[in-house]
Formats: structure tokens, C-alpha cells, sequence
């Protein structure tokens, strides 16, 4: 039986021919393959980059999951791993916008991995200081203001 | 604003939830853009293993800043390092009072690793609606004076809690409560159900030896599921041996005050066990039947009472279903009488018989089944008139009966109420 193919595009207008199976690991696509089947589905918001990288993750998964049966504790274990360095070769503003694609095509297990990446490194920091410079996130708090949070949350040590 | 922070809210709580909450804290004071996702967390984790023993008093600070920010639902499941040198109350932490003196709490839980002490005066818990008790030791007093302090309780569950004292009376008194979970594993000495506005509830468990009160009057369903050891079902099976001493016949013998108080529920749902417990004491029985319902289950029933001796039942005819030909005659198959045949019903009464062919037939499969059957007496249906109204049809019936009465070594009579007499006396003169 030949696999039923559809096309994505990015926001440059590129086009990516995906099995279907992949692609339906996206719960959106799965919504939109089954309103509009055959038609050219449009991700006006996604870079042909990320895209690419999304449907990397998603051709990864699917095979794996085909494999099932016996193999699977192994396979699921490998798996793991290569989520890990998957997400480890990307830089943090490319894990940006995989998350926000993973969030926007609602695939939980690619969400919950870059999520992850983010959650690791806010752990990897020493101090809220570090976690603002790795981010940039700028500080809109005056020192009382912190001092008063401080106060209130009072984690105890 | 930076890539991170424009994240959607659920986005950064779901970051969130991969960090300790001692690492989430700290980002609370990144920007003002973090400050409040914290309260959205749906877990706090608090990682206790490196404090000193101090740390007791830290968790009441806890609980009582959540109680002082008007928490609603509040679950606690503490459990202090066991110290097998320490008294044994003092491996369990005490509760704070406090915890039942709030204006807001609508759910409280309270798991294992819990000691409950109450300052009776100053229990008030005005909107709690929700009330589990998890393996803590309650006192039965301290226990009914928190019931009377929660006028809006509507689901209580009692799981395994370790109630103290030697000989435990417990009484579950609340007018508004509706659903009742209780689970023992204590033998109580009584258990008590003063629960007007109950619907649900489900019994599992040992058996108390009391059910002094069970008021329950608006019950719609029951699940009532009796535990027995392989030792206390041998006991129950054979009553009669040695071994079966005052303490084992006081456990069962007071069931009955239990069913009795859930006579009226729509539906019930009983276990094996259970069912071993109810029907295995039975000695009387009475039932009524309809000719529009089915006797499905009077095989299985008169097979499940086998110390039965008296069986009282209102009216014959039924609706024929598959279940029949082997409690009553209505179809011939294979294992007719089989369930009458292993019941010693030494009496049976039969009400409103209106001597029809049917009813005859049944009478004469009764009397060939029922091994121990001695004395049977039916009654002549007074509330309609029947064909017995005729004195011939009515002398036939009469003659049969005695035949029967004097093939099966049964006394079997016909009876007629004085009502009915008069009546048929009357009808016979204007005729």
C-alpha cells in the first residue's frame, strides 16, 4: 500500500512533501488532514529551518513508534537519547522557536522536550542573575520589590 | 521583551513543572513578568530530606499561611521519619487545631502520618463540603464532635482509619451528607449511621458487630462489600461446629439491623462475601411477587440460604422468564427443582392464591422439591374476588389439596380469612 503523502509549507512559501503518519503526530495536522484532505497546508508562521527541523523529530518518532512490540523498552530508551542530543545541537534562539512550533502544531512529546532543554538550563544557573543574562530577560523589579518577593516566598533553607 | 518571557503562560508553566520548586521560586524574581506564575504550579515540591528536626514547626507555618490565604482545598499527607525509641504518637505529626477552625476550606484530606487533635469549642469548618480521613487514629467522640461542626459536609470517606479506643462505638451522624465511603479494617463493636440525607454509599470491610442505628431513609444506592478471611468464612458455613463460639455468632448476628436500615434502596450492589454473610444466617423469608416481574433470582437466592426454614410467598404467578422451571414449574427443563432441592424450608406460606391451574401446579412442584417441607398453608386471596368464590370450583381445589396433603406426608391447608367467608356466605344467599 503506498503511504499517503501531504504537503506543508513554510512562511518562505517552501514546500515539504510529509507522509501522513508523520505529520499527524501534530495534533493540528491531524485536525486539518481530516477537514481538508488533499490540500496544501499553509505554516505561515514557521521558517523552512524549523520546519525542517520539526518534521525531523516527527519522522524520528514515527518509525520508532512502527517498530513496537518486543523492542520497545530499548527502542524508547534510545529514543530518550536521541531527544537529548537533538535538542543539545540546537542554540537557544532556534529551541525558542521549536518550541513555539511545537506548542502552535500541539505536539506534546516535542513540547515537553524543549521545554525540557529550557528547564535544564534555568536549573544550570547559579542565580537569578545568571538566569537573566543567559535569556536576557531584563529586570523591571526595583530592589524592594525583590526584597519584598523574597520575603513572601521565603523558600526555607 | 526577551524571547523567554513572551511565552505564553502555559508555556513557562510547563517549563516550570521540569524545575524543583525551590529552582521556580527563584524565578519569581527574574521580572515582573514571572512574579506570579509560581501560583499557577500546579505541584509544590518541597524537598525536606536536608532540614534538621526543626522542620516540624516549619510545616505548620505552612499549613497555617495556606489557611491564612483562605485555601480551599487542603491535602496533607506527612509522614515523619519513624523512631521506633520515640512514644508512638510522637512518630505521627500532630495536626494543628487550626486546620479545623477556617472559614474556607471546602475540601480537606488528611492521609496517613497524621495525628488529629481538635479543641472542641473552636471546631468550625462552615464550608466544608469534602472530608476525607485516610489511615489517621481518630477518637470516636473527638469524631462526632467535628461531624456536628460541618453543617455543609456533603461527601465524607473513612479509609482505614485507626480508630482508638478498646471496644470502638462509632457513630457517622450528619444531616447533610450525602455520599458515605467507609472502608474498615478494625472490627468495630458498633457502627452507627445517623445520616437522613444519604445517597450513595459504599461499605467495605470487616462486618462491626453493631448497627445500632442505620437511618438512612433517602439512600439510592448501596455497595456493600464484607470481607472474610478464609477462617471466618469456614466458621460462617458450618455454624453448627464447635468451634463456632459466642464471639463469631455475635458477628454476623446483627447484619440484619445494616439491611434492614437500606430496605428501601433502588439499587444494591453486594459481593460473594457479602452475600455469604447475609443469606447464610437466614431463617425466614418472605417475598412478594408480581405477575409482571421475573423470578430470576430465586434460584440463586434459595440456593444461597441453606439454614432457610420458613419461606413466606405473596402471591404465585410471575412473569416467566428464562430463569424458570427450576424454582417454580412455569417451564420444563433440564434440573427442575434443583435450587428447592438443597433448601431445608421446613414452612412455607403462600399468600393471595386465587386457585388457578397454575398456581396448583406450583404448589405440587413445591411439594415435590422442597426435601424438608412439613407445612404448607395458603391463603385464599381476599382482596379480589376470585374463582374460589364458587363453591364447586372452590370444594375441587379444596380435594385436590388434600390429595396432595396426603401423597407428600406435608400438611398442606387451605385457609380462608373470616372477611372473606362472610363475604363469600353473603354472595352465596343472593345468589
Amino acid at each position: 500500500m503506498s503511504k499517503k503523502m501531504i504537503v506543508l509549507k513554510s512562511s518562505e512559501g517552501v514546500s515539504f512533501v510529509v507522509e501522513e503518519a508523520v505529520a499527524r503526530q501534530s495534533k493540528i495536522i491531524s485536525f486539518l488532514v481530516e477537514e481538508f484532505p488533499d490540500r496544501e497546508l499553509p505554516l505561515t508562521n514557521m521558517t523552512s529551518e524549523i520546519l525542517r527541523k520539526t518534521i525531523e523529530y516527527c519522522k524520528k518518532h514515527v518509525v520508532e513508534d512502527d517498530g513496537g512490540g518486543d523492542s520497545s523498552s530499548s527502542s524508547s530508551g534510545d529514543l530518550k537519547e536521541w531527544d537529548v542530543k537533538f535538542v543539545a545541537e540546537i542554540d537557544q534562539p532556534r529551541l525558542m522557536d521549536l518550541l513555539m512550533a511545537a506548542n502552535y502544531l500541539d505536539i506534546p512529546s516535542l513540547l515537553d522536550v524543549t521545554c525540557q532543554k529550557v528547564a535544564d538550563t534555568i536549573a544550570a544557573c547559579n542565580d537569578e542573575k545568571e538566569i537573566r543574562a543567559t535569556f536576557n530577560i531584563e529586570n523591571d523589579f526595583t530592589e524592594e520589590e525583590v526584597e519584598a518577593i523574597r520575603m513572601e516566598n521565603q523558600y526555607p533553607i | 521583551m526577551d524571547r523567554v518571557s513572551n511565552l505564553p503562560d502555559e508555556v513557562l508553566c510547563h517549563i516550570l513543572s521540569f524545575l524543583t520548586t525551590k529552582e521556580a521560586a527563584l524565578t519569581s524574581i527574574l521580572a515582573k513578568r514571572w512574579g506570579n506564575l509560581l501560583a499557577f504550579l500546579p505541584y509544590l515540591t518541597f524537598d525536606d530530606s536536608a532540614n534538621s528536626p526543626s522542620s516540624v514547626s516549619r510545616l505548620d507555618s505552612w499549613i497555617s499561611s495556606a489557611l491564612a490565604r483562605g485555601v480551599s482545598d487542603l491535602d496533607l499527607a506527612i509522614i515523619l521519619d519513624y523512631d521506633e525509641d520515640e512514644d508512638e504518637d510522637d512518630n505521627y505529626y500532630q495536626l494543628s487545631p487550626k486546620c479545623f477552625e477556617c472559614s474556607t476550606l471546602v475540601s480537606l484530606r488528611i492521609d496517613c502520618g497524621s495525628n488529629i487533635a481538635l479543641a472542641a469549642d473552636r471546631v468550625s469548618l462552615p464550608l466544608l463540603k469534602t472530608l476525607v480521613l485516610d489511615s489517621v487514629p481518630v477518637c470516636p467522640n473527638e469524631f462526632e464532635t467535628l461531624l456536628r461542626a460541618l453543617p455543609s459536609l456533603e461527601e465524607l470517606q473513612l479509609v482505614e482509619v485507626m480508630w482508638k479506643d478498646m471496644y470502638v462505638n462509632v457513630t457517622v451522624k450528619s444531616a447533610s451528607v450525602k455520599t458515605l465511603t467507609i472502608k474498615l479494617n478494625d472490627c468495630l463493636s458498633a457502627l452507627s449511621f445517623d445520616t437522613p440525607s444519604l445517597l450513595h454509599l459504599v461499605y467495605y470491610g470487616f462486618v462491626a458487630s453493631d448497627f445500632p442505628v442505620v437511618n438512612m431513609e433517602k439512600l439510592f444506592d448501596a455497595r456493600i462489600i464484607f470481607c472474610l478471611s478464609e477462617d471466618q468464612l469456614k466458621r460462617l458455613r458450618d455454624p453448627d461446629h464447635a468451634w463456632f463460639d459466642e464471639e463469631d455468632a455475635l458477628g454476623y448476628s446483627n447484619v440484619w439491623k445494616l439491611f434492614h436500615g437500606i430496605r428501601n434502596v433502588p439499587n444494591l450492589d453486594l459481593l460473594p462475601d457479602t452475600l455469604e454473610v447475609i443469606f447464610n444466617n437466614l431463617k425466614s423469608l418472605s417475598i412478594k411477587s408480581d405477575k409482571d416481574r421475573g423470578w430470576q433470582a430465586m434460584p440463586a437466592l434459595l440456593r444461597n440460604c441453606p439454614h432457610l426454614e420458613i419461606l413466606a410467598i405473596e402471591g404465585l404467578v410471575h412473569h416467566v422468564t428464562d430463569e424458570c422451571g427450576d424454582a417454580c414449574d412455569c417451564v420444563s427443563r433440564e434440573g427442575k427443582g434443583l435450587s428447592l432441592t438443597v433448601c431445608q424450608v421446613k414452612e412455607l406460606e403462600i399468600q393471595g392464591f386465587r386457585g388457578t391451574m397454575k398456581e396448583m401446579a406450583m404448589i405440587k412442584h413445591f411439594l415435590d422439591y422442597f426435601p424438608c417441607l412439613k407445612e404448607m398453608e395458603v391463603y385464599v386471596e381476599e382482596n379480589d374476588p376470585t374463582q374460589l368464590g364458587n363453591r364447586e370450583i372452590s370444594k375441587l381445589v379444596q380435594e385436590i389439596l388434600e390429595l396432595y396433603s396426603k401423597l407428600s406426608g406435608c400438611n398442606v391447608q387451605l385457609l380462608v380469612s373470616d372477611y372473606l367467608e362472610q363475604k363469600w356466605l353473603k354472595n352465596r344467599k343472593i345468589s
